[in-house]
C-alpha cells in the first residue's frame, strides 16, 4: 500500500513535469531545418517556403508568424530571444533595430552575394559602423486610397495637393453627407508622416536636426508646423474625431461599402479592394504651407540571419536569404504579399493604381517615415497615445510635442 | 480482536525503540506528501522560480533581447511612480477591479434569485445567461468594438439615429470609453456569478423558508435574513474570483480599445506586456510587475479578511 502510493505520487509528479520537457527542440534527421520567424502571415509566406524547399531539396524552413502589428511581432521576438530560441531567419524593424544590434543578435551579412544587388538606400537604415545588418530586397508604401464616384459627387475628379484644398473638399464631403477622411488612429499617424517629410524636404532640414536622430533637434523646434497643420485635418472634421475609437479594419470596410470617400491605405489592401467593386485610385498626401507633397514610405522589413546561427544551419540561412532576393522569390513576395521589388534581381510589375505614384514618388526618394534612433518602440507607443489625446482635444499641440520631447529624453542613453 | 487493540496507542507505545523516521505515522505522512510534490514541483517551476526571477531583473537594465544586464538599483521603480500612463493604468486597474466586483455582485445576487424560481424556459434562460461569460474576452471585446463603434455607422449608433437621436462617442471619449470597458466586463461576468450563486442557493435548506413564512416574513425580510446570510460563502468565492481577475485584466479593454483613447484604458497588466515584452525593458516591466503582485496580495488579504469577517457574523 505505501510503496503503491509512492509509485502514483512518482507518476504523478513525472506526468506534471514531462510535459515541461517539450520545450526542448526535435532531432535533426539527415536535411538541415532552419526556423524562420516571419512578418507576413502564413498564407502570403507559404508559396515562398514551398518554392524555397523545392529549389533546394536539403533545406526545411520550420515557419512561424506573428500576423497583428509590429508590436506584436516585436513581444514575441523578445520573448523567444530571452527563452534563448532565437529564429535562424527573423526581421528586424525601425522599432526594434537598435535593441537588436546592442544585443549583438544579427549577423553581419555586409560581403555576402545576395547584397550586392540591394540599393544603398535600403542598407543604410540597418547598417551600423560601416556593417549591414539587414537585407531588405523590397520596399513598402503609403497613400490615400480614394474613391472617385464619391469625390466626383462634389466636384472633384482627384485629391488636392495642399492641405487647405484638402480640408476644403472634406468639408464638401461632410456637407453632402460623406465621411470625408480617415487613417488608422492605433498606429503611428499614416498621415502626419509623410506630410513631415515634405516638410523636411521643401524646408531643407538636416537630416541631423530631425529630432528622431538624438543629434539635437527637438520635436518642439521640427515637429510644431506640420502637427499645427495636421491638425487642421480633425478642426474641420476632414477627419473626425471619432475615429480615434475606430479599428482599422472598421475604416476600411467604412471605404469598401461607399460610406468613406478617403482613407490611409496601400498595395496591401488593393486585393479587398478590387474585391469591394469600388472605383478607386491612391495620391500621395497634400502638402503643409511649406512643404511639398510625399509619400509614406520605406524599405520592408529586413531579413536578418541570427548572429546564433553556425554551420549547416547558417549555410541554409543565406541560401534562403539568396533566395529571397532572387528574380524568383521577389516575383512570389510581389504576388503573394504585395511587396514592391527594389532590388536589382527583379524589376517590380507594380498595380496599375500604383503606377504613377510609384513613378513620381517612391523611384525620386520622396517618400518618409520617422527613423528612430533609439527606444523606436517606446517612441510609437507614445506618439500614438499622445496623437490620441490631441485628436480628442485633451491634450494641444505644443503639449504633445514637449511630451515627445521628454519622453525622448527620459529615455536617452 | 485482541485486547490491546481497543486501548488508545500512545506515540510512545507505538514508537519505543524505533527511530523517528522508520514510524508508520511518519511513513503514511511521507507519502500523502508526496502527493503534494507534483503540484509543488509545477509551482515552483511555473511561478516561484519567475517570481524570483522578476524581482532580480526589477533591479537592472535587462531587455530581454541583450544579455548584458546592468544593476540600476531603484531606478525602474521610481520610472513607476512618476510615468503618468503608468500611474493612468494603476487608476483604471483599480476602477475596473472595485466596479465590476461590486456592480457584478449585486446584480448576480437577484438574477441568482430569480433564476431559482419556476418559470417556463427556465433551464433555457440558466443557460443563456451562463453562455455570456463563455467566450474569451478578447473575442467579446472585439465584437463589442463593432457594436460600440462610435461612428455613425456603429450598431448602437444606428439605432439611435435612426431614432432621431445623436450618435454617440462611445469608444472616442476617455470616460465613455471606461465606461463601456467595464459595462461589457460585467455583462459577461454576470451570468457566470448568478450560476455561482444559484448552485449556493440551492443547497439553502427550505425549512428556513417555510419557518419564515408560518411567522408571516415578507419576501424581502426573508432575502435579507435568509437568503443574503446563507450566501456569505459563495459572495465570499464570487467576488475573490471577480477582484483577481479585476486587477490581471488585459483581454478586454485590450480588444475593445488597445487601451485608448490616450492612455484612459490602459491596464497593468498591459503596461506590463507592453513595457517589459513589446519595448523590450524588461527591467521596469519587472518592477511593475513584482508592485503588482504586492498590491494584489495587500487587495487580495483585505477582502479575505473581510469576507472572513461577515462569513463569522453570519455563521
Amino acid at each position: 500500500m505505501k510503496f503503491s502510493k509512492s509509485l502514483i505520487a512518482a507518476v504523478a509528479t513525472a506526468a506534471m513535469i514531462v510535459p515541461l520537457a517539450a520545450c526542448g527542440s526535435a532531432g535533426a534527421g539527415d536535411t538541415t531545418t532552419i526556423s524562420y520567424f516571419s512578418w507576413n502571415n502564413e498564407n502570403q509566406v507559404k508559396p515562398i517556403i514551398e518554392a524555397f524547399e523545392a529549389a533546394n531539396p536539403g533545406i526545411t524552413v520550420d515557419l512561424s508568424t506573428a500576423q497583428g502589428e509590429a508590436s506584436d511581432y516585436a513581444q514575441t521576438l523578445t520573448t523567444r530571444a530571452a527563452g534563448n530560441q532565437l529564429p535562424n531567419v527573423f526581421h528586424m524593424s525601425i522599432e526594434t533595430r537598435n535593441e537588436i544590434l546592442d544585443a549583438g543578435l544579427a549577423r553581419d551579412i555586409t560581403d555576402e552575394d545576395f547584397m550586392q544587388s540591394i540599393p544603398d538606400t535600403n542598407k543604410e537604415l540597418y547598417t551600423r559602423d560601416g556593417k549591414v545588418y539587414g537585407m531588405s530586397p523590397t520596399a513598402w508604401v503609403g497613400v490615400i486610397v480614394y474613391n472617385k464616384d464619391l469625390l466626383s459627387q462634389v466636384g472633384y475628379d482627384s485629391v488636392p495637393e495642399t492641405i487647405d484644398e484638402f480640408v476644403e473638399l472634406g468639408e464638401k464631403l461632410n456637407d453632402a453627407g460623406i465621411t470625408a477622411y480617415m487613417d488608422d488612429p492605433t498606429v503611428v499617424s499614416g498621415s502626419f508622416q509623410p506630410m513631415l517629410g515634405g516638410y523636411y524636404a521643401a524646408q531643407g532640414i538636416e537630416t541631423s536636426a530631425w529630432p528622431e536622430m538624438g543629434e539635437g533637434g527637438t520635436f518642439t523646434e521640427q515637429w510644431k508646423t506640420t502637427l499645427t497643420e495636421w491638425k487642421k485635418l480633425i478642426d474641420s472634421g476632414t477627419m473626425p474625431k471619432e475615429v480615434v475609437g475606430v479599428t482599422n479594419d472598421q475604416i476600411k470596410q467604412q471605404f469598401m461599402t461607399g460610406q468613406l470617400a478617403m482613407f490611409r491605405s496601400g498595395p496591401w489592401d488593393f486585393a479587398d479592394l478590387d474585391s469591394s467593386g469600388i472605383d478607386y485610385a491612391v495620391a500621395p498626401f497634400p502638402a503643409i504651407e511649406g512643404g511639398e507633397t510625399y509619400v509614406g514610405g520605406g524599405p520592408d522589413s529586413p531579413y536578418v540571419i541570427s548572429s546564433q546561427s553556425e554551420g549547416d544551419k547558417l549555410e541554409a540561412a543565406k541560401k534562403f536569404l539568396s533566395f529571397l532576393n532572387s528574380e524568383e522569390g521577389l516575383k512570389l513576395a510581389e504576388e503573394n504579399i504585395g511587396q514592391i521589388s527594389v532590388s536589382s534581381e527583379y524589376a517590380a510589375n507594380v498595380d496599375e493604381h500604383l503606377q504613377d505614384v510609384y513613378d513620381e514618388y517612391v523611384t525620386t526618394g520622396k517618400y518618409y517615415w520617422t527613423n528612430w534612433s533609439q527606444n523606436g518602440n517606446v517612441m510609437a507607443t507614445e506618439m500614438v497615445s499622445q496623437f490620441q489625446l490631441l485628436m480628442q482635444g485633451e491634450a494641444s499641440v505644443d503639449e504633445v510635442i514637449a511630451h515627445m520631447d521628454e519622453v525622448w529624453e527620459a529615455n536617452a542613453k | 480482536m485482541p485486547s490491546q487493540a481497543r486501548e488508545p496507542k500512545s506515540r510512545h507505545s507505538s514508537t519505543e525503540g524505533t527511530p523517528w523516521f522508520k514510524t508508520r505515522g511518519f511513513a503514511e505522512s511521507a507519502s500523502s506528501t508526496g502527493f503534494l510534490v507534483p503540484i509543488l514541483a509545477v509551482f515552483i517551476v511555473l511561478t516561484l522560480i519567475p517570481l524570483i526571477q522578476t524581482v532580480y531583473y526589477s533591479f537592472t537594465d535587462y531587455t530581454g533581447l541583450n544579455p548584458n544586464v546592468n544593476f540600476v538599483g531603484l531606478a525602474n521603480y521610481n520610472k513607476v511612480f512618476t510615468d503618468p500612463s503608468l500611474l493612468v493604468g494603476l487608476g483604471f486597474t483599480v476602477l475596473f477591479a472595485v466596479a465590476t466586483t461590486l456592480i457584478t455582485t449585486v446584480l448576480a445576487i437577484p438574477l441568482a434569485v430569480l433564476l431559482n424560481t419556476k418559470f417556463y424556459g427556465r433551464s433555457f434562460a440558466r443557460s443563456l445567461f451562463f453562455f455570456l461569460g463563455v467566450p474569451s474576452l478578447i473575442v467579446l471585446g472585439m465584437v463589442w468594438s463593432f457594436i460600440l463603434s462610435p461612428l455613425k455607422t456603429g450598431a448602437v449608433n444606428t439605432v439611435l439615429v435612426n431614432l432621431g437621436l445623436d450618435s454617440v462617442p462611445w469608444l472616442s471619449d476617455s470616460t465613455l470609453a471606461r465606461v463601456c470597458v467595464i459595462f461589457v466586463a460585467i455583462w459577461a461576468a454576470v451570468g457566470w456569478h448568478a450560476t455561482l450563486y444559484l448552485a449556493y442557493l440551492q443547497a439553502i435548506p427550505a425549512d428556513l423558508y417555510e419557518q419564515a413564512a408560518v411567522d408571516g416574513a415578507t419576501g424581502l425580510q426573508k432575502f435579507v435574513h435568509i437568503t443574503l446570510p446563507q450566501l456569505i460563502p459563495g459572495i465570499v468565492v464570487s467576488t475573490f474570483l471577480l477582484i483577481t481577475n479585476g486587477l490581471k485584466v488585459y483581454d478586454l479593454p485590450f480588444g475593445m480599445t488597445k487601451g485608448g483613447p490616450g492612455y484612459s484604458t490602459n491596464t497593468i497588466t498591459q503596461a506590463i506586456i507592453v513595457h517589459g515584452i513589446s519595448q523590450s525593458q524588461y527591467g521596469l516591466g519587472s518592477a511593475l510587475a513584482v508592485l503588482f503582485t504586492l498590491s494584489c496580495l495587500i487587495i487580495v488579504l483585505g477582502q479575505t479578511l473581510i469576507t472572513s469577517a461577515l462569513s463569522r457574523r453570519f455563521a
